[in-house]
Protein backbone atom coordinates (compact mmCIF):
# COMPACT_ATOMS: atom_id res chain seq x y z
CA UNK A 1 0.00 0.00 0.00
CA UNK A 2 1.04 3.43 -1.11
CA UNK A 3 -0.11 6.98 -0.33
CA UNK A 4 -0.80 7.48 -3.70
CA UNK A 5 -2.94 4.00 -3.93
CA UNK A 6 -4.68 4.71 -0.99
CA UNK A 7 -5.81 8.03 -2.33
CA UNK A 8 -7.09 6.49 -5.29
CA UNK A 9 -9.15 3.81 -3.16
CA UNK A 10 -10.28 6.72 -1.28
CA UNK A 11 -11.78 8.44 -4.55
CA UNK A 12 -12.92 5.31 -5.94
CA UNK A 13 -14.66 4.69 -2.33
CA UNK A 14 -17.32 7.69 -3.06
CA UNK A 15 -18.72 6.37 -6.37
CA UNK A 16 -21.95 5.17 -5.76
CA UNK A 17 -22.50 1.36 -5.04
CA UNK A 18 -18.80 0.47 -4.49
CA UNK A 19 -17.69 -0.57 -0.85
CA UNK A 20 -14.14 -0.82 0.20
CA UNK A 21 -14.06 -4.49 -1.72
CA UNK A 22 -14.81 -3.50 -4.91
CA UNK A 23 -13.09 0.39 -5.08
CA UNK A 24 -9.88 -2.68 -3.93
CA UNK A 25 -10.53 -4.66 -6.53
CA UNK A 26 -10.82 -1.65 -9.14
CA UNK A 27 -8.19 0.32 -7.75
CA UNK A 28 -5.69 -2.84 -8.66
CA UNK A 29 -7.14 -3.93 -11.89
CA UNK A 30 -6.50 -0.06 -13.57
CA UNK A 31 -2.90 0.29 -11.38
CA UNK A 32 -1.27 -3.23 -12.06
CA UNK A 33 -3.01 -5.50 -13.72
CA UNK A 34 -4.73 -3.82 -16.93
CA UNK A 35 -2.54 -0.31 -16.99
CA UNK A 36 -3.63 0.30 -20.47
CA UNK A 37 -7.55 -0.26 -19.19
CA UNK A 38 -6.72 2.36 -16.79
CA UNK A 39 -5.01 4.62 -19.73
CA UNK A 40 -8.56 4.52 -21.79
CA UNK A 41 -10.54 5.41 -18.63
CA UNK A 42 -8.35 8.28 -17.86
CA UNK A 43 -8.96 9.78 -21.64
CA UNK A 44 -12.11 9.13 -21.44
CA UNK A 45 -13.07 11.30 -18.22
CA UNK A 46 -10.62 13.69 -19.98
CA UNK A 47 -12.42 13.84 -23.09
CA UNK A 48 -16.07 13.96 -21.43
CA UNK A 49 -15.02 16.89 -19.08
CA UNK A 50 -16.71 19.96 -19.89
CA UNK A 51 -18.47 18.51 -22.72
CA UNK A 52 -21.42 16.14 -21.35
CA UNK A 53 -23.80 18.56 -19.13
CA UNK A 54 -27.45 17.81 -18.13
CA UNK A 55 -29.86 18.75 -21.44
CA UNK A 56 -31.65 21.92 -20.56
CA UNK A 57 -34.92 20.74 -21.20
CA UNK A 58 -34.99 16.96 -20.14
CA UNK A 59 -31.72 16.26 -17.98
CA UNK A 60 -30.78 13.52 -20.06
CA UNK A 61 -26.94 13.19 -21.15
CA UNK A 62 -26.08 15.70 -23.83
CA UNK A 63 -23.23 17.26 -24.91
CA UNK A 64 -24.82 20.45 -26.34
CA UNK A 65 -27.68 22.82 -24.74
CA UNK A 66 -30.62 19.96 -25.66
CA UNK A 67 -30.26 15.90 -26.24
CA UNK A 68 -30.28 14.13 -29.12
CA UNK A 69 -33.96 13.40 -27.95
CA UNK A 70 -35.27 16.50 -27.73
CA UNK A 71 -33.52 17.97 -30.84
CA UNK A 72 -35.15 14.63 -32.72
CA UNK A 73 -38.13 16.42 -34.44
CA UNK A 74 -39.56 12.96 -35.51
CA UNK A 75 -40.21 12.10 -31.88
CA UNK A 76 -43.63 13.11 -30.71
CA UNK A 77 -43.62 16.28 -28.54
CA UNK A 78 -47.27 16.13 -27.24
CA UNK A 79 -46.46 13.35 -24.65
CA UNK A 80 -43.80 13.70 -21.52
CA UNK A 81 -42.48 10.64 -19.73
CA UNK A 82 -41.65 11.16 -16.58
CA UNK A 83 -38.76 9.83 -14.70
CA UNK A 84 -36.57 9.29 -11.35
CA UNK A 85 -32.90 8.58 -13.30
CA UNK A 86 -30.98 8.73 -16.49
CA UNK A 87 -30.63 4.73 -16.33
CA UNK A 88 -34.32 4.72 -16.41
CA UNK A 89 -34.99 6.61 -19.75
CA UNK A 90 -32.11 4.61 -21.42
CA UNK A 91 -34.06 1.08 -20.51
CA UNK A 92 -36.92 2.48 -21.90
CA UNK A 93 -35.26 3.68 -25.74
CA UNK A 94 -33.35 0.49 -25.34
CA UNK A 95 -37.13 -1.58 -25.26
CA UNK A 96 -37.82 0.78 -28.23
CA UNK A 97 -41.43 0.96 -27.00
CA UNK A 98 -41.81 5.08 -26.76
CA UNK A 99 -41.54 7.62 -28.78
CA UNK A 100 -42.30 10.38 -26.92
CA UNK A 101 -40.08 13.06 -25.21
CA UNK A 102 -38.81 12.53 -21.78
CA UNK A 103 -37.89 14.43 -18.50
CA UNK A 104 -35.46 13.23 -15.69
CA UNK A 105 -36.08 14.59 -12.26
CA UNK A 106 -32.79 13.49 -10.94
CA UNK A 107 -34.69 11.91 -7.72
CA UNK A 108 -37.82 12.10 -5.75
CA UNK A 109 -38.97 14.32 -3.06
CA UNK A 110 -37.27 12.62 0.25
CA UNK A 111 -37.87 15.17 3.23
CA UNK A 112 -35.96 13.04 5.21
CA UNK A 113 -33.35 13.37 3.28
CA UNK A 114 -33.50 17.09 2.43
CA UNK A 115 -34.70 16.59 -0.99
CA UNK A 116 -37.80 18.86 -2.39
CA UNK A 117 -38.52 20.36 -5.42
CA UNK A 118 -35.83 22.78 -5.83
CA UNK A 119 -33.47 19.45 -6.09
CA UNK A 120 -34.97 18.36 -8.36
CA UNK A 121 -35.87 19.00 -12.28
CA UNK A 122 -39.06 20.80 -11.26
CA UNK A 123 -38.55 24.30 -13.12
CA UNK A 124 -37.23 22.68 -16.34
CA UNK A 125 -40.78 20.63 -16.31
CA UNK A 126 -42.91 23.72 -15.62
CA UNK A 127 -41.01 25.74 -18.29
CA UNK A 128 -41.59 22.77 -20.68
CA UNK A 129 -45.59 22.48 -19.74
CA UNK A 130 -45.90 26.21 -20.36
CA UNK A 131 -45.33 25.84 -24.10
CA UNK A 132 -48.71 24.52 -24.08
CA UNK A 133 -47.45 21.97 -26.54
CA UNK A 134 -47.74 18.90 -24.14
CA UNK A 135 -51.21 16.93 -24.33
CA UNK A 136 -50.37 14.12 -22.07
CA UNK A 137 -47.90 13.32 -18.88
CA UNK A 138 -46.85 9.76 -18.14
CA UNK A 139 -45.60 9.55 -14.43
CA UNK A 140 -43.20 6.30 -14.93
CA UNK A 141 -41.58 6.80 -11.13
CA UNK A 142 -41.37 4.19 -8.49
CA UNK A 143 -44.48 3.00 -6.41
CA UNK A 144 -42.60 3.87 -2.91
CA UNK A 145 -44.06 6.21 -0.56
CA UNK A 146 -41.60 9.10 -2.24
CA UNK A 147 -42.59 8.12 -5.59
CA UNK A 148 -46.26 8.53 -5.57
CA UNK A 149 -45.64 11.42 -3.03
CA UNK A 150 -43.95 13.06 -6.06
CA UNK A 151 -46.52 12.32 -8.74
CA UNK A 152 -48.83 13.69 -6.20
CA UNK A 153 -46.92 16.65 -6.00
CA UNK A 154 -46.27 16.90 -10.24
CA UNK A 155 -49.72 16.97 -10.96
CA UNK A 156 -51.19 19.54 -8.14
CA UNK A 157 -48.24 21.58 -8.45
CA UNK A 158 -46.82 21.79 -12.08
CA UNK A 159 -50.38 20.23 -14.27
CA UNK A 160 -52.73 21.98 -11.74
CA UNK A 161 -55.25 23.13 -13.81
CA UNK A 162 -53.93 22.93 -17.24
CA UNK A 163 -55.72 20.59 -19.50
CA UNK A 164 -52.83 17.90 -19.74
CA UNK A 165 -53.78 14.33 -19.08
CA UNK A 166 -51.84 13.08 -16.47
CA UNK A 167 -51.01 8.89 -16.22
CA UNK A 168 -49.23 6.51 -14.14
CA UNK A 169 -47.30 3.46 -15.11
CA UNK A 170 -48.84 0.29 -14.17
CA UNK A 171 -47.01 -1.97 -11.18
CA UNK A 172 -47.90 -5.91 -12.07
CA UNK A 173 -46.66 -9.28 -12.37
CA UNK A 174 -43.86 -9.54 -14.68
CA UNK A 175 -43.85 -11.03 -17.89
CA UNK A 176 -43.60 -14.52 -17.97
CA UNK A 177 -44.28 -14.60 -13.79
CA UNK A 178 -47.48 -16.24 -12.62
CA UNK A 179 -50.22 -15.04 -10.07
CA UNK A 180 -49.03 -17.59 -7.85
CA UNK A 181 -45.42 -16.74 -6.75
CA UNK A 182 -46.30 -12.51 -6.47
CA UNK A 183 -46.45 -10.68 -3.63
CA UNK A 184 -49.49 -8.98 -2.61
CA UNK A 185 -48.19 -5.54 -3.32
CA UNK A 186 -47.54 -6.61 -6.93
CA UNK A 187 -51.13 -8.31 -6.67
CA UNK A 188 -53.12 -5.57 -5.81
CA UNK A 189 -51.60 -3.31 -8.46
CA UNK A 190 -51.93 -5.75 -10.85
CA UNK A 191 -55.26 -5.97 -9.99
CA UNK A 192 -55.95 -2.36 -9.76
CA UNK A 193 -54.27 -2.08 -12.96
CA UNK A 194 -56.31 -3.96 -15.35
CA UNK A 195 -57.21 -3.84 -18.79
CA UNK A 196 -60.56 -4.81 -20.77
CA UNK A 197 -60.32 -7.92 -22.59
CA UNK B 1 -48.02 -26.47 13.88
CA UNK B 2 -45.34 -28.12 16.15
CA UNK B 3 -41.77 -27.49 16.36
CA UNK B 4 -39.81 -30.33 16.61
CA UNK B 5 -35.92 -29.54 16.63
CA UNK B 6 -34.21 -26.62 17.26
CA UNK B 7 -29.90 -25.97 16.52
CA UNK B 8 -28.63 -22.86 17.64
CA UNK B 9 -24.66 -22.51 16.68
CA UNK B 10 -23.21 -18.92 18.41
CA UNK B 11 -26.60 -17.97 19.54
CA UNK B 12 -25.98 -15.14 22.50
CA UNK B 13 -24.22 -17.25 25.21
CA UNK B 14 -24.86 -20.75 23.76
CA UNK B 15 -21.92 -22.10 21.77
CA UNK B 16 -23.75 -24.87 20.30
CA UNK B 17 -27.38 -26.58 21.14
CA UNK B 18 -29.25 -29.72 19.73
CA UNK B 19 -32.42 -29.70 20.98
CA UNK B 20 -35.42 -31.96 20.51
CA UNK B 21 -38.97 -31.62 21.35
CA UNK B 22 -41.38 -34.58 22.02
CA UNK B 23 -44.25 -32.93 24.15
CA UNK B 24 -46.49 -30.62 23.83
CA UNK B 25 -44.71 -28.56 26.47
CA UNK B 26 -41.04 -27.75 27.22
CA UNK B 27 -40.12 -25.98 30.30
CA UNK B 28 -36.31 -24.69 30.43
CA UNK B 29 -35.40 -24.36 33.94
CA UNK B 30 -32.27 -22.47 35.90
CA UNK B 31 -31.48 -19.60 37.82
CA UNK B 32 -31.20 -16.18 35.80
CA UNK B 33 -28.38 -15.10 32.96
CA UNK B 34 -27.97 -19.14 32.20
CA UNK B 35 -29.47 -19.00 28.79
CA UNK B 36 -33.27 -20.18 29.37
CA UNK B 37 -34.45 -16.76 27.89
CA UNK B 38 -32.62 -16.94 24.88
CA UNK B 39 -33.93 -20.42 23.68
CA UNK B 40 -37.35 -18.48 23.65
CA UNK B 41 -36.25 -15.57 22.28
CA UNK B 42 -34.49 -17.40 19.55
CA UNK B 43 -37.96 -19.30 19.19
CA UNK B 44 -39.84 -16.37 18.98
CA UNK B 45 -37.65 -15.67 16.23
CA UNK B 46 -38.61 -18.20 13.67
CA UNK B 47 -42.18 -16.40 13.48
CA UNK B 48 -41.34 -12.75 13.36
CA UNK B 49 -37.70 -12.77 11.94
CA UNK B 50 -37.22 -10.67 14.28
CA UNK B 51 -36.13 -10.90 18.49
CA UNK B 52 -39.05 -9.69 21.10
CA UNK B 53 -35.83 -8.49 23.23
CA UNK B 54 -33.74 -6.70 21.09
CA UNK B 55 -34.13 -4.57 17.26
CA UNK B 56 -29.79 -5.16 17.22
CA UNK B 57 -29.00 -8.05 15.07
CA UNK B 58 -25.50 -8.36 16.62
CA UNK B 59 -26.86 -8.05 20.29
CA UNK B 60 -28.20 -11.91 18.95
CA UNK B 61 -24.49 -13.13 17.71
CA UNK B 62 -22.08 -14.23 20.36
CA UNK B 63 -19.30 -13.04 21.59
CA UNK B 64 -16.25 -12.26 19.11
CA UNK B 65 -18.33 -14.57 16.53
CA UNK B 66 -19.31 -14.23 13.17
CA UNK B 67 -22.10 -15.37 12.89
CA UNK B 68 -24.91 -17.53 14.73
CA UNK B 69 -27.27 -19.67 12.91
CA UNK B 70 -30.48 -21.47 14.24
CA UNK B 71 -32.07 -24.06 12.47
CA UNK B 72 -36.02 -25.21 12.81
CA UNK B 73 -38.08 -28.43 12.09
CA UNK B 74 -41.17 -27.97 11.82
CA UNK B 75 -44.02 -30.12 11.30
CA UNK B 76 -46.95 -28.41 9.57
CA UNK B 77 -50.25 -30.17 9.73
CA UNK B 78 -50.61 -29.76 5.72
CA UNK B 79 -47.61 -29.39 4.43
CA UNK B 80 -45.64 -31.98 6.10
CA UNK B 81 -42.10 -31.00 7.38
CA UNK B 82 -40.07 -27.70 6.91
CA UNK B 83 -36.56 -26.59 7.51
CA UNK B 84 -36.05 -22.56 8.56
CA UNK B 85 -32.76 -21.75 8.32
CA UNK B 86 -31.99 -18.18 10.29
CA UNK B 87 -28.00 -16.80 9.36
CA UNK B 88 -27.39 -13.33 11.43
CA UNK B 89 -24.00 -12.37 10.21
CA UNK B 90 -22.01 -9.48 11.82
CA UNK B 91 -21.34 -7.72 8.01
CA UNK B 92 -23.75 -9.02 6.23
CA UNK B 93 -27.31 -9.20 8.66
CA UNK B 94 -29.60 -11.32 8.55
CA UNK B 95 -30.65 -14.14 6.12
CA UNK B 96 -33.46 -16.99 6.10
CA UNK B 97 -33.61 -20.03 4.52
CA UNK B 98 -37.01 -22.48 3.67
CA UNK B 99 -35.94 -25.97 2.95
CA UNK B 100 -32.96 -24.73 1.57
CA UNK B 101 -34.36 -21.86 -0.79
CA UNK B 102 -33.26 -18.57 0.35
CA UNK B 103 -36.26 -16.28 1.57
CA UNK B 104 -36.58 -13.10 -0.97
CA UNK B 105 -39.93 -11.36 0.44
CA UNK B 106 -40.67 -11.38 4.34
CA UNK B 107 -44.38 -10.88 2.85
CA UNK B 108 -44.27 -14.85 1.97
CA UNK B 109 -43.48 -15.75 5.34
CA UNK B 110 -45.34 -13.83 7.68
CA UNK B 111 -48.29 -15.81 9.60
CA UNK B 112 -46.79 -19.64 8.48
CA UNK B 113 -44.78 -20.29 12.10
CA UNK B 114 -47.15 -17.76 14.46
CA UNK B 115 -45.90 -17.63 18.24
CA UNK B 116 -47.13 -15.44 21.16
CA UNK B 117 -44.96 -14.75 23.72
CA UNK B 118 -46.03 -13.99 27.69
CA UNK B 119 -43.80 -11.97 29.25
CA UNK B 120 -44.22 -10.40 33.17
CA UNK B 121 -43.71 -6.95 31.21
CA UNK B 122 -46.99 -7.69 29.70
CA UNK B 123 -48.55 -5.45 33.00
CA UNK B 124 -47.73 -2.83 30.50
CA UNK B 125 -50.30 -3.46 27.78
CA UNK B 126 -53.21 -1.89 30.57
CA UNK B 127 -51.24 0.22 32.52
CA UNK B 128 -48.52 1.61 30.05
CA UNK B 129 -48.33 4.15 27.24
CA UNK B 130 -50.69 4.27 24.34
CA UNK B 131 -47.59 3.48 22.88
CA UNK B 132 -47.17 0.06 24.22
CA UNK B 133 -50.71 -0.90 23.15
CA UNK B 134 -50.77 0.31 19.98
CA UNK B 135 -47.24 -1.32 19.51
CA UNK B 136 -49.25 -4.63 20.77
CA UNK B 137 -52.23 -3.95 18.12
CA UNK B 138 -49.51 -3.49 15.49
CA UNK B 139 -47.65 -6.29 16.09
CA UNK B 140 -50.99 -8.56 16.35
CA UNK B 141 -52.14 -7.18 13.24
CA UNK B 142 -48.91 -7.21 11.25
CA UNK B 143 -47.88 -10.83 12.22
CA UNK B 144 -51.26 -12.47 10.54
CA UNK B 145 -51.63 -9.88 7.51
CA UNK B 146 -48.57 -8.93 5.23
CA UNK B 147 -50.81 -6.07 3.86
CA UNK B 148 -51.08 -4.17 6.86
CA UNK B 149 -47.73 -4.17 7.49
CA UNK B 150 -46.95 -3.24 4.37
CA UNK B 151 -49.50 -0.15 4.88
CA UNK B 152 -48.03 0.29 8.24
CA UNK B 153 -45.04 1.16 7.16
CA UNK B 154 -46.26 3.32 4.29
CA UNK B 155 -47.88 5.59 7.06
CA UNK B 156 -45.00 5.52 8.94
CA UNK B 157 -42.54 6.54 6.11
CA UNK B 158 -45.16 9.24 4.69
CA UNK B 159 -45.79 10.70 7.97
CA UNK B 160 -41.64 10.84 8.43
CA UNK B 161 -41.66 12.48 5.78
CA UNK B 162 -44.39 15.14 6.90
CA UNK B 163 -42.28 15.73 10.26
CA UNK B 164 -39.47 16.36 7.94
CA UNK B 165 -41.40 19.13 6.32
CA UNK B 166 -42.60 20.20 9.31
CA UNK B 167 -39.29 21.04 10.60
CA UNK B 168 -37.46 22.50 7.23
CA UNK B 169 -40.72 24.78 6.99
CA UNK B 170 -40.91 22.64 3.88
CA UNK B 171 -44.08 24.18 0.57
CA UNK B 172 -47.92 23.10 1.06
CA UNK B 173 -47.33 21.23 -1.96
CA UNK B 174 -45.37 19.22 -0.73
CA UNK B 175 -47.01 18.25 2.21
CA UNK B 176 -50.00 18.18 0.69
CA UNK B 177 -48.40 15.44 -1.76
CA UNK B 178 -47.46 13.44 1.70
CA UNK B 179 -50.97 14.13 3.58
CA UNK B 180 -52.18 12.25 0.53
CA UNK B 181 -49.84 9.00 0.72
CA UNK B 182 -50.61 9.00 5.24
CA UNK B 183 -54.00 9.35 3.89
CA UNK B 184 -54.07 6.44 1.78
CA UNK B 185 -52.36 3.82 4.24
CA UNK B 186 -54.55 5.61 7.61
CA UNK B 187 -57.68 4.11 5.75
CA UNK B 188 -56.79 0.89 5.35
CA UNK B 189 -55.34 0.83 8.85
CA UNK B 190 -58.84 2.31 10.50
CA UNK B 191 -60.54 -0.45 8.71
CA UNK B 192 -58.19 -3.12 9.60
CA UNK B 193 -58.11 -1.82 13.18
CA UNK B 194 -61.42 -1.35 14.06
CA UNK B 195 -62.80 -5.47 12.47
CA UNK B 196 -59.35 -6.40 14.19
CA UNK B 197 -60.21 -5.08 17.77
CA UNK B 198 -63.75 -6.39 17.53
CA UNK B 199 -62.65 -9.88 16.92
CA UNK B 200 -59.64 -9.74 19.43
CA UNK B 201 -62.38 -8.40 22.02
CA UNK B 202 -64.52 -11.04 21.76
CA UNK B 203 -61.51 -13.89 21.91
CA UNK B 204 -60.27 -11.50 24.75
CA UNK B 205 -63.70 -11.26 26.53
CA UNK B 206 -64.14 -15.27 26.46
CA UNK B 207 -60.75 -15.81 27.63
CA UNK B 208 -60.95 -13.35 30.43
CA UNK B 209 -63.48 -15.40 31.89
CA UNK B 210 -61.60 -18.52 32.71
CA UNK B 211 -58.92 -16.37 33.86
CA UNK B 212 -60.66 -13.56 35.97
CA UNK B 213 -63.82 -13.88 37.37
CA UNK B 214 -66.62 -13.52 34.73
CA UNK B 215 -68.76 -11.00 36.42
CA UNK B 216 -66.81 -8.09 35.93
CA UNK B 217 -67.78 -7.47 32.25
CA UNK B 218 -64.51 -7.24 30.49
CA UNK B 219 -64.14 -5.30 27.29
CA UNK B 220 -61.52 -4.15 25.00
CA UNK B 221 -62.20 -1.26 22.94
CA UNK B 222 -60.58 0.49 19.80
CA UNK B 223 -60.13 4.05 20.59
CA UNK B 224 -58.91 5.51 17.01
CA UNK B 225 -57.11 9.41 17.36
CA UNK B 226 -59.47 10.23 14.26
CA UNK B 227 -62.58 8.65 12.78
CA UNK B 228 -61.23 7.51 8.84
CA UNK B 229 -63.80 6.55 6.72
CA UNK B 230 -62.64 7.21 3.39
CA UNK B 231 -59.69 7.79 1.32
CA UNK B 232 -59.22 11.58 1.72
CA UNK B 233 -60.56 11.89 5.63
CA UNK B 234 -57.06 12.01 7.00
CA UNK B 235 -55.60 14.62 4.16
CA UNK B 236 -58.40 17.04 4.62
CA UNK B 237 -58.02 17.17 8.37
CA UNK B 238 -54.03 17.36 8.52
CA UNK B 239 -54.17 19.94 5.76
CA UNK B 240 -56.78 21.81 8.34
CA UNK B 241 -54.23 21.43 10.95
CA UNK B 242 -50.77 22.47 9.27
CA UNK B 243 -50.87 25.74 11.15
CA UNK B 244 -51.15 24.05 14.25
CA UNK B 245 -48.44 21.51 12.98
CA UNK B 246 -45.92 24.02 11.63
CA UNK B 247 -45.68 25.15 15.00
CA UNK B 248 -45.19 21.72 16.87
CA UNK B 249 -42.75 20.90 14.09
CA UNK B 250 -44.79 17.32 14.37
CA UNK B 251 -48.28 15.62 13.39
CA UNK B 252 -50.20 15.99 16.18
CA UNK B 253 -53.49 13.70 14.94
CA UNK B 254 -53.86 10.82 13.37
CA UNK B 255 -53.59 6.71 13.64
CA UNK B 256 -50.06 7.07 14.82
CA UNK B 257 -52.17 7.92 17.94
CA UNK B 258 -54.57 5.61 18.06
CA UNK B 259 -55.26 3.72 21.73
CA UNK B 260 -57.30 0.65 23.05
CA UNK B 261 -58.71 0.88 26.32
CA UNK B 262 -59.79 -2.23 28.85
CA UNK B 263 -62.82 -1.71 31.26
CA UNK B 264 -64.54 -3.60 33.95
CA UNK B 265 -67.87 -3.11 35.41
CA UNK B 266 -67.84 -0.27 32.56
CA UNK B 267 -65.56 1.60 34.15
CA UNK B 268 -61.19 2.28 33.32
CA UNK B 269 -59.16 -0.60 33.92
CA UNK B 270 -56.14 1.67 33.48
CA UNK B 271 -57.32 3.77 36.52
CA UNK B 272 -59.65 1.50 38.40
CA UNK B 273 -58.54 -2.20 38.21
CA UNK B 274 -56.63 -4.05 41.13
CA UNK B 275 -52.97 -5.86 40.72
CA UNK B 276 -54.73 -8.98 40.06
CA UNK B 277 -57.21 -7.36 37.48
CA UNK B 278 -54.51 -6.03 35.91
CA UNK B 279 -52.56 -9.42 35.47
CA UNK B 280 -55.58 -11.28 34.65
CA UNK B 281 -56.10 -8.68 31.40
CA UNK B 282 -52.76 -8.81 30.26
CA UNK B 283 -52.66 -12.55 30.19
CA UNK B 284 -56.35 -12.68 28.89
CA UNK B 285 -55.61 -10.37 26.45
CA UNK B 286 -52.12 -12.72 25.28
CA UNK B 287 -54.58 -15.61 25.51
CA UNK B 288 -57.15 -13.48 22.79
CA UNK B 289 -54.13 -13.09 20.89
CA UNK B 290 -52.84 -16.59 20.21
CA UNK B 291 -57.10 -17.01 19.31
CA UNK B 292 -57.10 -14.22 17.13
CA UNK B 293 -53.73 -15.97 15.12
CA UNK B 294 -54.94 -19.15 15.04
CA UNK B 295 -58.45 -17.91 13.07
CA UNK B 296 -56.36 -15.82 10.70
CA UNK B 297 -53.04 -17.76 9.68
CA UNK B 298 -55.02 -20.83 10.05
CA UNK B 299 -52.62 -22.72 12.62
CA UNK B 300 -51.57 -22.86 16.20
CA UNK B 301 -49.09 -20.71 16.95
CA UNK B 302 -46.22 -21.47 19.46
CA UNK B 303 -46.85 -20.20 23.00
CA UNK B 304 -43.76 -18.77 24.49
CA UNK B 305 -43.60 -18.62 28.58
CA UNK B 306 -41.21 -15.93 29.57
CA UNK B 307 -41.08 -16.49 33.16
CA UNK B 308 -44.82 -15.38 33.95
CA UNK B 309 -45.75 -18.90 35.69
CA UNK B 310 -43.86 -18.24 39.12
CA UNK B 311 -45.71 -14.43 39.79
CA UNK B 312 -49.30 -16.02 39.46
CA UNK B 313 -51.33 -16.58 42.56
CA UNK B 314 -52.81 -20.51 43.21
CA UNK B 315 -55.88 -20.13 41.51
CA UNK B 316 -54.60 -18.13 38.26
CA UNK B 317 -52.15 -20.36 37.70
CA UNK B 318 -54.74 -23.30 37.94
CA UNK B 319 -56.96 -21.09 35.48
CA UNK B 320 -53.76 -20.38 33.53
CA UNK B 321 -53.16 -24.37 32.93
CA UNK B 322 -56.62 -24.89 32.09
CA UNK B 323 -56.47 -21.97 29.45
CA UNK B 324 -53.02 -23.43 27.73
CA UNK B 325 -54.75 -27.44 27.21
CA UNK B 326 -56.12 -26.15 23.69
CA UNK B 327 -53.77 -27.43 20.89
CA UNK B 328 -50.77 -25.07 20.78
CA UNK B 329 -46.98 -26.40 21.53
CA UNK B 330 -46.01 -24.38 24.78
CA UNK B 331 -42.64 -23.57 25.91
CA UNK B 332 -41.79 -21.79 28.86
CA UNK B 333 -39.10 -20.51 31.09
CA UNK B 334 -38.61 -20.36 35.24
CA UNK B 335 -36.27 -20.49 37.89
CA UNK B 336 -38.59 -23.02 39.83
CA UNK B 337 -40.46 -25.43 38.87
CA UNK B 338 -43.33 -26.61 41.28
CA UNK B 339 -43.24 -30.76 42.05
CA UNK B 340 -46.97 -30.84 41.31
CA UNK B 341 -46.23 -29.64 37.65
CA UNK B 342 -43.38 -31.80 37.15
CA UNK B 343 -45.08 -34.39 35.02
CA UNK B 344 -46.53 -32.42 32.67
CA UNK B 345 -43.42 -30.88 31.64
CA UNK B 346 -40.86 -32.26 29.59
CA UNK B 347 -37.56 -30.49 31.36
CA UNK B 348 -34.33 -29.05 29.90
CA UNK B 349 -32.17 -27.80 32.90
CA UNK B 350 -30.04 -24.58 31.59
CA UNK B 351 -26.68 -23.75 32.91
CA UNK B 352 -24.19 -21.32 31.46
CA UNK B 353 -25.58 -21.97 27.39
CA UNK B 354 -25.86 -25.68 27.84
CA UNK B 355 -29.20 -27.43 28.42
CA UNK B 356 -29.98 -31.02 29.68
CA UNK B 357 -32.59 -33.19 29.49
ZN1 LIG C 1 -33.41 16.51 -23.68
Amino acid sequence: MTPAYEKLLDALKRLPGLGYRSAERIALRLLVEKPDLGKRVRQALEETEGCVQACLDCGNLSEGDLCMLCSDESRDQSTICVLEHVPDLFSIERAGVFRGLYHVLGGKLSPIHGIGPDELNVKALHRRVQRETTKELILALPNDVEGEATCHYLQQEVVGDRSIEVSRIGFGIPSGAGVTYSDSTTLRSALEGRNSY
Amino acid sequence: MRLGSLNLVDYRNVQLARLEFGGPRVFFLGANGQGKTNVLESIGLSSALRSFRTMETRDLIRWERPRAELLFGFEEEELGNAEILITLDRSRGKSVAVDGDKLLRFGDYIGRFPSVVFSSEDLRLSRGSPGERRKFLDLVFSSSSAEYLEELRRYYRALRGRNALLRSEGGDGELAAFENEMSLAALFLARSRKDGVTALAKLFANRYQVIGRAEEDPVLRYLADVEINAADDLARLLHDGRQRDRQLKNTSKGPHRDDCAFFLHGRDARKFASEGQQRSIALALRFGQVDFLRERCGTSPLILIDDVLGELDPERRANFHACLGDGSQVFATGTQLLDEDVDEWEVYQAKEGHFLK
